[in-house]
């Protein structure tokens, strides 16, 4: 298994990990997002065994920033915007779930957040997570910063990057 | 106008709703599938509101506060974390 950044001519119609939603994006939006509008990367793990390379999960992602909200006398917070790598999408193939493909792409998100941080500034990693979500990224030390309102809303997590790279 | 020609596979159940459209509408199946084209064409160039994600993370200031707590106290990553990490080229 490799993970790199989505080519133009990547085959993602046969792409299926359940969620519709994740699917869609990916089959119809992420080559826009990428090479036209330029607005998140995507990035694909495949499998490098064999000549077809098929895509087993994916992850799209973008620099964000965060945004702390005034007070009312309209003195802002220091430190903020602070800038972050934010996971906007990750999904995996059906017929890969449970293998690690998701840690790899995570952990591959991460990698990415380092580097931000090294190039341009990155305080860490954001993603909203959906309900079913929740469990895999807390796995991976990601925390809740926001909370959801209702059962079906997502949930907003946050990760660290200071604690990988002191002590690397 | 000059057109070209092209050619396409679809599923038989495809073309026998192109050929029941014509039937019922009275257009052609060029002019059905040239606007079928165009249209999806055009939806592929605007992404959907929804796939867009905003770039801008709005926080209430406690939680704002909070996230300035969590970051100068970074936790040791998790033994899992490690594991993922250095299948990705990370030292840790």
């Amino acid at each position: 298994m490799d993970i790199r950044k989505l080519k133009k001519g990547d085959s993602r119609k046969a792409f299926a990990s359940g969620n519709a939603a994740l699917d869609d994006f990916f089959h119809k939006y992420a080559s826009q997002n990428q090479f036209r509008h330029f607005i998140g990367t995507t990035y694909v793990a495949f499998d490098d065994e064999v000549e077809s390379q098929d895509i087993l999960g994916y992850a799209t992602v973008s620099a964000a920033q965060i945004h702390a909200e005034n007070l009312p006398s309209g003195r802002s917070l220091p430190r903020y915007p602070a800038p972050v790598l934010r996971i906007a999408r990750l999904a995996v193939s059906q017929n890969w779930q449970g293998r690690g493909v998701g840690g790899f792409l995570l952990a591959y998100c991460m990698r990415l957040g380092l580097e931000m941080r090294e190039r341009v500034g990155c305080v860490g990693i954001i993603t909203d997570a959906k309900p079913d979500a929740v469990a895999f990224y807390a796995k991976y030390d990601f925390v809740t910063l926001v909370p959801p309102n209702t059962p079906d809303e997502t949930t907003l997590m946050f990760a660290w990057l200071q604690g990988v790279l002191d002590q690397s | 106008m000059s057109t070209v020609q092209i050619s396409a596979h679809v599923l038989p159940a495809t073309k026998a709703r192109l050929d029941e459209a014509a039937r019922f509408t009275g257009l052609s199946r060029q002019a059905i599938v040239e606007d079928a084209i165009l249209r999806e064409v055009a939806a592929l160039e605007e992404i959907p509101e929804e796939f867009i994600v905003p770039v801008t993370i709005s926080l209430e200031r406690p939680v704002a506060e909070r996230l300035l707590r969590m970051i100068d106290n970074p936790p040791a990553p998790s033994e899992t974390l490690r594991k993922a990490l250095k299948l990705v080229g990370v030292k840790v």
